[in-house]
């Protein structure tokens, strides 16, 4: 269960092969930096096993998941800044089965 | 959400057994028999009926859709059955389409099942697609999904995406040219998916019903569909969300398609 939002921070969620991947599936971060690239940055420095998902050095946007800011998918490509007591969502597509 | 006339057509008046047997859901305001008569007359293309697609089939088949087109190749296996509800165990080793065919026509006689023993292939995809009104979209395999999208796209027909992966599962609803296609959110298969994934039957389950209830909608005109929208589950944690998403202007397949004859929200209605 995810804690008591702190002052400075963001929330993070992860879903699909993302949540397994990070092994959590939410959780709060401290803001850094308003810079999507660099939160992303974060997360991997956090887990390690994300950074297939959020490759940030790959010249192509990273398709492996699709990202939504407070419930609205953004395009990474577009750089889009975070504020203090935003939502991430970061969402690996799932498929049947 | 009124049901375009064009989409599906209400059949004739219902038999006093099909009074008897959908009494539960006709008194229900803004379905009621036109849209008994409109499921009755209407044709769904599922692709794969493993534990999403057969949850699909199954509650399509209790609300007395006229014609399933069920698509999915190969036999029973007994790692199948913690998910697929139209596979028995009986049946291991044989086709899964005449299985799923056998459990359906117990629920209800009336439904007409066309099945094909195959999957989604660029091949096959435009041909299924075109055969019917509606297409839910359950395949493992994004290549067979996208496939099925850019056929649905092509085609103006309405396409409901159910998805899920361990105890999570999403879905949303896709109206040519009016909401955001499977390309938008996903345009390529994702490298690190595989065939084979954890899930447990129930959430499987869960979103095939979420699916059969968008494609009434759709179909019976009750409601708002989920276009321009995902809905999230992480069943484990108890936690949905409602998420927005947008069409790709740059999107291979839907940037150019225009509305056509979809069914028209109702807010799309009044303004």
């Amino acid at each position: 269960m995810i804690r008591t939002a702190d002052e400075n921070e963001i929330e993070i969620r992860y879903s699909g092969q993302a949540a397994s991947a990070a092994g959590i599936s939410a959780e709060r971060i401290p803001l850094k930096s308003g810079t999507m690239e660099i939160v992303l940055e974060q997360l991997v420095h956090r887990h390690a096993g994300l950074a297939p998902f959020l490759n940030t050095t790959s010249d192509a946007p990273a398709r492996a998941v699709v990202i939504f800011v407070n419930e609205q998918q953004i395009d990474r490509r577009e750089a889009p800044e975070l504020r203090i007591g935003d939502r991430l969502l970061i969402l690996a597509p799932m498929a049947g089965g | 959400m009124p049901a375009h006339d064009d989409l599906v057509q209400p059949q004739s008046t219902l038999t006093d057994a099909e009074r008897e047997t959908y009494q539960w859901q006709t008194s229900i305001p803004g379905f009621g028999e036109e849209g008994q008569r409109r499921l009755r007359g209407a044709s769904v293309l599922i692709s794969r009926i493993g534990g999403v697609g057969g949850a699909v089939a199954y509650s399509l088949a209790a609300a007395g859709i006229g014609r399933l087109l069920l698509a999915h190749h190969g036999n029973v296996g007994a790692d199948d059955l913690n998910r697929q509800l139209l596979m028995t165990h009986d049946w291991i080793g044989r086709s899964r389409i005449e299985s799923a065919s056998r459990r359906l026509r117990e629920l209800n006689p009336l439904l007409v099942i066309e099945s094909v023993d195959e999957n989604m292939t660029p091949a096959n995809a435009g041909r299924l697609v075109e055969k019917v009104d509606l297409v839910v979209s359950c395949a493992p395999l994004f290549e067979e999904r996208l496939e099925m999208n850019r056929a649905a796209v092509g085609h103006g027909k309405p396409m409901v995406d159910c998805a899920v992966y361990q105890t999570d599962a999403s879905i949303t609803t896709i109206l040519p040219g009016r909401s955001a296609c499977l390309a938008c959110i996903c345009p390529a298969p994702p490298v690190a998916w595989k065939r084979r994934f954890p899930v447990i039957g129930a959430v499987a389950h869960m979103i095939g019903a979420w699916g059969a209830m968008e494609a009434i909608k759709i179909i019976s005109g009750l409601g708002e569909p989920l276009a321009g929208r995902m809905l999230l589950f992480d069943m484990a944690q108890g936690h949905n969300q409602s998420l927005a998403v947008q069409r790709d202007p740059k999107c291979l397949i839907c940037s150019g398609v225009q509305p056509g004859s979809l069914p028209v929200s109702s807010s799309e209605k009044k303004s």
